[in-house]
């Protein structure tokens, strides 16, 4: 029964995706609109392969794409490194939450384009600016799932493991952070998600490469195909990556749920 | 979960259904106001708008005029696309763009020639002399505008292609980056190339129009309103002739009227608009029917070299494109 329903909502889905695309080939082989708002998907795939084969603005298309890739996997190591013991360390001891909270429930809500001229002013046009970006944009999400997590903690927990006579590092590292854990993915989730929705915004500024640059520069010459093969790409990407993290937190954390 | 399907459909449709239709609706609302795009440059719009011509000519038609202001043409040809302006001002190399793109529109004016206005510049520290020093530096310019053009020729005239790092910044961006030290230099336009300091010029636009490589602002006006308000357009045109007479018979009080519109000193003004050419409507009409043409089609051919276009314009394309048929000849009394 349950799987039958299962099915049922995947063809559901299927559906809707197959009727979006018949709509789409509808407007453009019928020209109810011009092609330059909308390309036919003929033309995309065609404009894609083309790129593949002789690039965006001097670069080959897997080169744009590896580029956008290294930055938003550069900023989520570095969010992930720091992010993780901070949020933990935040929920578990009094004093680093005084200190560090504020200042990132003050940056969390700001958009970050509103500082990212600024970063560009500090940290020049290269590489080091768009990084930060992304990293500003992915580390409170991980930060305060981190910190919710630890504390959500069943203090019976710390107290039985006290009472026999744990120490506060022990406790940290053999019962915070396993149960925490679960946690920390589901925050790795959305910070993927922020960063990978910061990125455009991040290639948009005195860049001359990535899959986002590529997009806003086609954006220049109205070359929409172009737009939609870079939005695509990014797209599809995105879902793969949530999809594998998912994955992921299914192998380590095979405990979630479990008591 | 019906439902919600029924309602994404029924949000697909509507949107689907209103961009067809944002082009019918608006043109009816549109009937008495003249929309135009303007660059925030003392050009002739710049002129006409202070001293009030622009505005009494299209009044006496029973026009409104609404300006919006665009930073670059590339967001001027988003509003032409999407119908939102009935004119716009922008570099030749935009109108290259929106013609390949078949945006319906016509080039109906040229506003100026491009002139000392627009050049590459160096930090003087580098020493640079040469074209050939130039290997390995770092540049930065606004993509797909005038500046941009004219730096692409220049390098490959002198075949440096590929050898020099082009950055694509906005004119404000340009100057921080300057100062921060992050790139060697910049062809861009006035204002910004005035904070460029201390600075060697290698190379301005009118030289480079010289050497066959002309860039110009131009006005488009879109094939609808072209059409259905000829009468107008007529005026607003003449208008600026008349600005681009004046220009050359009294070109103070041009710089004074530019002046005033931008907020600016009459100096400034005169420094902005440098060697950039205002010609009379008359000249203007040859100019745009034979030289221009030539090198608007070279334009686009370049650009479509470069893979940076839609399709690749051809010669009878930018004949079609051009048009001077509103273009009051006579001197503007």
């Amino acid at each position: 029964m349950k799987k039958a329903a299962k099915s049922r909502y995947l063809l559901l889905s299927v559906a809707t995706i197959a009727v979006l695309l018949l709509l789409w080939i509808m407007a453009t082989s019928l020209k109810l609109v011009p092609a330059v708002l909308l390309p036919s998907l003929g033309k995309i795939g065609q404009t894609f392969v083309d790129l593949s084969r002789s690039g965006y603005g001097g670069t080959p298309l897997y080169d744009h794409y590896l580029i956008t890739m290294r930055r938003l996997f550069l900023a989520l190591f570095f969010a992930v490194i720091i992010g993780i013991p901070l949020g933990l360390l935040s929920g578990y001891v009094r004093w680093v939450n005084a200190m560090v909270d504020p200042l990132i429930q003050f940056i969390r809500p700001i958009p970050p384009l509103a500082y990212y001229t600024l970063l560009i002013l500090w940290l020049g046009i290269g590489e080091p600016s768009k990084i930060m970006l992304l990293f500003w944009a992915a580390l409170p999400p991980i930060y305060i799932s981190c910190f919710d997590a630890v504390q959500r903690i069943d203090g019976e927990y710390l107290q039985s493991a006290a009472s026999l006579g744990a120490s506060r590092r022990q406790i940290f590292f053999n019962i915070v952070f396993p149960v925490a854990l679960p946690d920390i993915f589901t925050g790795l989730r959305s910070a993927v998600g922020v960063a990978y929705t910061t990125i455009v915004s991040a290639e948009m500024i005195a860049s001359s490469s990535g899959v986002g640059w590529m997009i806003i520069d086609s954006s220049h010459y109205l070359k929409s195909d172009v737009m939609f093969v870079g939005i695509i790409l990014l797209g599809v990407t995105g879902v793969l990556i949530d999809w594998l993290l998912k994955k992921l937190a299914q192998r380590i954390v095979h405990w979630r749920g479990k008591k | 979960m019906l439902k919600k399907l029924l309602r994404l459909l029924a949000i697909v449709s509507v949107t689907l259904t209103l961009t067809g239709c944002a082009a019918a609706t608006k043109s009816d609302q549109a009937t008495k106001v003249v929309r135009i795009g303007i660059l925030r440059v003392p050009n002739d719009v710049a002129a006409a708008r202070q001293r009030k011509t622009l505005r009494r000519a299209c009044a006496q038609a029973g026009y409104r005029v609404k300006y919006i202001t665009f930073d670059s043409g590339v967001d001027a040809n988003k509003a032409l696309l999407s119908n939102s302006v009935d004119l716009a001002t922008m570099g030749d190399t935009n109108a290259v763009v929106a013609m390949a793109a078949g945006i319906p529109a016509k080039l109906v004016w040229v506003n100026d020639v491009i002139g000392s206005n627009e050049a590459l510049v160096l930090k003087k520290q580098l020493g640079v002399q040469r074209a050939e020093d130039l290997r390995g530096m770092k540049i930065a310019t606004p993509f797909a505008s005038t500046s941009h053009y004219s730096l692409m020729m220049y390098l490959q005239q002198h075949h440096l292609t590929g050898k020099v790092t082009l950055v694509d910044m906005q004119t404000p961006e340009i100057v921080a980056a300057w100062q921060r030290g992050d790139i060697d230099g910049a062809y861009t336009w006035q204002p910004s190339l005035d904070s460029l300091r201390p600075s060697t010029t290698l190379v301005s636009s009118d030289k480079l129009a010289d050497q066959g490589a002309l860039t110009a602002n131009v006005t488009l006006a879109t094939d609808q309103f072209a059409k259905q308000h000829a009468a107008v357009l007529r005026q607003i045109l003449a208008t600026l002739g008349d600005a681009h007479t004046l220009y050359q018979r009294q070109p103070q009080w041009i710089y004074q009227a530019t002046a005033r519109q931008m907020a600016i000193t009459p100096a400034a003004a005169k420094q902005q608009i440098g060697t950039s050419t205002w010609l009379p409507p008359k000249q203007l009409v040859h100019f745009m029917n034979t030289k221009f043409a030539r090198q608007f089609y070279q334009t686009s051919k370049f650009m479509g070299q470069r893979q940076t276009l839609n399709s690749r314009p051809s010669w009878r394309q930018c004949q079609q494109f051009i048009t001077t048929q509103f273009i009051t000849e006579g001197d503007g009394k």
